[in-house]
């Protein structure tokens, strides 16, 4: 299938291709950088790393270890550029909007993609993960400038499912990388709030960084019909007749609630939390985030 | 209640479509994919069984909508009376029908179930006051009025005469606006209609057509005595409920002067009016053509000295100037003219009555203050023979006009020849020279004899007869003496010690002249002196010389010690005094025949002498004043000279003596507005019945043998002319609260006309009610059903 196929019309008269739109946010987010392109996600990034629990002893750079009295381990010199996980829910509530050109996993395909990009512009590998119930696709990370159209393509395939199981599968995710990696997570996190943070913070525990990108179409956030309307779950199959008009402030209150409830727990296991709507830009959005990323390093 | 397009009630039939609508139009909602349905639940599932409720409250305003549509189309209507009724009902209605959703949305809304109870129960006990009282006011409320504006109606035209009906406002008399208004009320009575003109002084009857109504109507004038207006609304209402109409109309027009409604509380209107009654209804309607200044002076309280005098007497007439609370303090002159005698006057002539001419006489300035008073005095002098009358006029000009003059009647009349009979008593005084010159100082009138030379005497000289103490007659000279009194004299018996034992009296000839049997005489002690004249009669004609002081004589410091005391008293007879603390006759008086006989139980002429105790103090006292008006009084009324006045209140029946062989027999009486009415004498005596006219009534014979002219005048009573205005609340009292019209402008009786013959619309209220309805339908409906679910908010 095309890149070309997948894009909408409207958007396609703005960005032909998706590596296109890709290149432009990434140029665009680089050209305000003004300094150090290589700058970014591989900040944390050095030749040696030190030693820590859990790493195989024999693994130590012992001659740093005689120059410096602290042990450091030598043989990641390939580690010093970041490995990202791109991490799509293919629950069936993503492939949804209400008003919007984007559904919230086109918009999901979309930021993975100027990700993608952007990693790869930093020689960092990028691999593609994507889950349901369980994990199901999983293109490993290459920092190789093929990766690009692999994943991309991989992203255009994608199909969503029926129900999904975050927790679980951000367990199975956490026993599949034996690295430390950067994970991004794309989804509506629309699961049990609790244990979708315990998740996360098995994931941060387990060493990675993880950013939870949590998408939500803009009808969710803002909620906004009116009168009488039968609204209809699509994962469960559940439906309701509701007066929009009683419920509509009652109703954002609590999606505001939940995106702070995820926002207080991510931040307190120091897990990015970057809440978006399909209504935002997200170009700017992810510009915006990653500005402020940077300005916190 | 009714309906003035009954046909429109069937448009409530269209309260099914919105019914049909909410049951067949029930559409799905439109079904909107929602992943985050999960937020929604909660909230929606505590909400959704309120939009239910909320739902069907406004399907049931919908349906209400549409019933108030088809009512306030149908044009209901309801007795005026009912008004009030139905819209406090209604108000309730509202104020349930308020608490019944209030209690659904706090149920919908899931307010404590307390709050919910609480509202809900004052919904129901709302309800259970408009479906109770809705009901009997529906079951036992009157009837409004036929629906038909073409229906004839029987209407009475009360028309209120009370001479303050004369007061004049923007040039018009109140009786000139009042005729005014009955015409225009007349001619907007349908074809057909029954129609009475109702007054104080007119017998009532329906008129088939306005033309005779207008007739009776032109012939209404202002009288002379105040209107009973009362008396006459009812007489009104018991009328047209006579009638066979189904229409029923009572119209009164009047100053709203409240003298007119002086009998209000007693007259039970409030209670035939009762819209709760079975009796036809009868709408009343109470045009107020007063003003609400009135600035008016008053001539009244007519006071003369004497009424009936001999020739060349002079007469002393009072009046009091009466101002207004409006009117200002000024100077005001009043006049006395005297109308010069003319024999041959009054005549008709050309429809106008010819009068002699009046003269001014005299003439005097008197201040009065801002609703005070001031009183003027005029004298008249050597009066001749036969009626002098006079006018006392106010020269000040004044809207009511009725009242600037006061008509004023005197009569000379030659005294009655009396003969008087008495012996001289034991101690030498004689007692019919001491009565008979009491009767007349001068003695012109009076022949003195004793009862010796009755035998001799012929009493067809004589008017009046009086005996003092008379001893044992003969049967000739009672027999005589009965013949004389049953012709038409008079006689007073003045009983005393010269018959010694009740016997005698009993046995003798002269008991035949006495009311009763003599039983004894009564004595008292000379220190006791509780034995005195008690008043019976103080309205007699003979205490007339008292100027009717009679009730006021202070007879207690005038004790008797003895008189006779007389039982088994003739049935016909009349006692005049009694004797206090006893309770024994004093004066009788008896009629025979044509004549009367007075008789007096204690002497009226016993001299005070150290030898012999008095039978009383009545002639014996320092001022023995009272003793000598009673025996003056009471042979001016036996002679024919005292027993009627000449100037009487309006109104009251007049009766004057007319003796035929002093008097002609027939006579053309002259009412003051020139009616001509013959009268009669009857029993030597004139009646008069119906002197409702203010001013002066003259009589004048066209006997040849005996030409002569007498006369009578009118004037108010002291409280006639008062023209306060019935207080706010009067009328209520008097018709009932909400039981009928009041109206001041024409055109507010236009419209109250409408009401009155129609009932209230109930239109316009229901179409306010629509609109609030409407409103919240609409404020409602755009919640549930807005069309714009698709656009942002």
């Amino acid at each position: 299938m095309q890149v070309e196929q997948y894009l909408k019309p409207e958007l396609a008269s703005q960005i032909k291709r998706l590596d296109l739109r890709a290149k432009m946010v990434v140029r665009g987010f680089l050209h305000g950088l003004h300094s150090s392109p290589y700058h970014g996600f591989s900040v944390e990034f050095s030749e040696h790393r030190r030693y820590s629990h859990g790493d195989d002893p024999k693994d130590i750079d012992w001659l740093a270890y005689a120059k410096t009295d602290r042990y450091y381990v030598k043989k990641f010199e390939a580690e010093t550029n970041l490995t990202g996980y791109l991490v799509m829910d293919l629950s069936q509530s993503m492939d949804y909007t209400y008003r919007q050109q984007l559904t919230k996993f086109d918009y999901c395909i979309c930021l993975a993609a100027a990700l993608t990009y952007l990693m790869l512009m930093q020689k960092d590998a990028v691999g593609l993960v994507t889950f349901d119930k369980k994990i199901r696709a999983n293109v490993p990370p290459r920092s190789r400038r093929s990766q690009l159209p692999t994943i991309l393509s991989q992203l255009t395939k994608l199909r969503v499912a029926g129900e999904t199981d975050l927790p679980g599968s951000l367990y199975q995710l956490a026993s599949m990388l034996r690295h430390r990696s950067l994970v991004m997570l794309f989804s509506d996190l629309l699961a049990d709030t609790e244990l979708t943070l315990k998740s996360l913070r098995m994931l941060r525990g387990a060493g990675h960084d993880v950013i939870v990108f949590h998408v939500l179409d803009e009808a969710e956030v803002h909620f906004p019909f009116q009168g009488v309307v039968q609204l209809y779950e699509p994962e469960l199959g559940a439906s309701l007749t509701v007066n929009a008009d009683e419920i509509g402030q009652e109703y954002r209150a609590n999606i505001a609630e939940f995106q702070e409830n995820l926002r207080r727990g991510c931040h307190e296991s120091r897990i990015d939390y970057v809440a978006l709507h399909t209504g935002n830009q997200y170009d700017k959005a992810l510009t915006e985030y990653l500005l402020s990323r940077r300005g916190r390093f | 209640m009714n309906f003035v397009h009954v046909s429109l009630l069937a448009g409530s039939a269209l309260a099914i479509l919105p019914v049909m609508l909410h049951l067949l139009g029930r559409h799905e909602p439109k079904r909107i994919t929602f992943p985050a349905l999960r937020f929604v639940r909660e909230t929606a599932l505590q909400a959704q069984r309120g939009w239910s409720i909320k739902r069907w409250l406004l399907l049931a305003m919908r349906i209400l909508l549409i019933l108030l549509a088809a009512l306030a189309f149908a044009s209901p209507r309801v007795h005026s009376a009912m008004l009030a009724s139905y819209l406090s009902i209604g108000l309730i209605g509202i104020f349930a029908m308020l608490a019944s959703a209030a209690a659904f949305l706090s149920i919908a809304h899931r307010h404590p179930r307390a709050i919910s109870i609480g509202i809900g129960a004052l919904a129901i006990g709302l309800w259970g006051i408009v479906i109770g009282w809705g009901g009997l006011t529906v079951a036992r409320g009157t009837a409004a009025p036929t629906q038909s504006g073409v229906g004839p109606i029987c209407a009475a035209i009360v028309i209120d005469t009370s001479p303050a009906m004369d007061y004049r406002y923007a040039n018009v008399s109140r009786m000139d606006e009042a005729k005014d208004t009955a015409r225009w009320l007349m001619d907007r009575l349908p074809a057909d209609s029954q129609i009475a003109i109702v007054t104080s002084v007119q017998g009532q009857r329906l008129h088939q057509g306005r033309v005779s109504a207008n007739r009776q109507l032109e012939n209404v004038k202002v009288e002379g005595r105040v209107a009973d207006l009362p008396g006459c609304i009812r007489a009104s209402i018991d009328l047209v409920r006579s009638a066979k109409l189904d229409r029923r109309e009572v119209y009164v027009l009047t100053d709203m002067s409240a003298n007119a409604w002086r009998e209000g509380p007693n007259s039970g209107i409030p209670g035939l009016l009762d819209p709760q009654r079975t009796d036809p209804p009868v709408l009343v309607q109470v045009i107020d053509l007063g003003t609400v200044k009135r600035e008016n002076w008053s001539i009244s309280q007519l006071k003369v000295s004497q009424e009936v005098v001999a020739p060349g007497s002079s007469v002393n007439v009072s009046a009091s100037i009466v101002a207004s609370e409006d009117a200002p303090a000024t100077q005001i002159a009043v006049e006395l003219l005297v109308e010069q005698r003319d024999a041959r006057l009054p005549i008709i002539r050309n429809g106008e009555m010819v009068l002699p001419e009046s003269i001014v006489k005299d003439r005097q300035n008197l201040d009065v203050v801002q609703g005070g008073m001031s009183i003027v005095r005029f004298s008249l002098h050597d009066l001749p023979e036969g009626p002098t009358h006079a006018i006392l006029r106010m020269k000040r000009p004044d809207p009511l006009a009725i009242d600037n003059e006061l008509a004023v009647t005197i009569e000379a009349i030659p005294q009655g020849k009396v003969l008087v009979l008495g012996n001289e008593d034991s101690r030498g005084n004689n007692l019919g020279r001491l009565a008979a010159l009491i009767v007349d100082p001068d003695l012109k009138q009076v022949d003195l004899k004793t009862y010796a030379q009755l035998t001799s005497t012929d009493f067809a000289g004589y008017d009046a007869i009086l005996m003092v103490d008379p001893p044992a007659l003969s049967d000739s000279v009672i027999a005589k003496l009965m013949s004389a009194v049953e012709d038409g004299r008079g006689l007073m018996l003045v009983m005393g010690p010269a018959i010694a034992d009740s016997r005698i009296w009993n046995s003798s000839a002269i008991s035949k002249l006495l009311p009763g049997k003599v039983s004894r005489q009564w004595r008292r002690p000379m220190t006791d002196r509780s034995i005195y004249f008690d008043m019976q009669r103080p309205n007699h004609p003979l205490w007339s010389i008292f100027d009717h002081a009679g009730p006021s004589i202070p007879w207690n410091r005038y004790p008797v010690f003895k008189y006779w005391v007389l039982d088994e008293l003739d049935p016909a007879s009349t006692v005049i005094l009694r004797y206090a603390s006893s309770g024994h006759p004093a004066l009788i008086e008896q009629p025979r025949g044509a004549g009367n006989v007075l008789t007096m139980t204690t002497t009226m002429t016993d001299v005070d002498t150290p030898e012999q105790p008095p039978w009383n103090r009545l002639f014996a006292a320092d001022d023995a004043w009272p003793n000598f008006g009673l025996l003056y009084g009471a042979m001016r009324y036996l002679s024919g000279s005292g027993q009627s006045l000449r100037n009487i209140p309006v109104g009251a029946p007049v009766t004057m003596d007319n003796p035929f062989d002093r008097f002609p027999q027939r006579y053309d009486l002259f009412t003051p507005s020139g009616e001509v009415v013959r009268i009669q004498t009857q029993s030597n005596t004139l009646h008069y019945p119906y002197a409702n006219e203010l001013g002066t009534y003259r009589l004048r014979s066209s006997q040849v043998e005996k030409s002569g002219i007498r006369g009578f005048s009118t004037h108010f009573d002291e409280q006639t002319i008062n023209l306060k205005r019935l207080e706010a609340d009067g009328l209520d009292r008097i018709l009932g609260k909400d039981q009928y019209f009041y109206v001041r402008e024409r055109d507010a009786l236009q419209s109250s006309l409408g009401q009155a013959r129609y009932g209230r619309d109930l239109a316009p209220f229901l179409l306010c009610l629509l609109a609030l309805m409407a409103i919240a339908e609409q404020a409602m409906s755009y919640r549930f059903y807005s069309s714009s679910t698709m656009a942002p908010r």
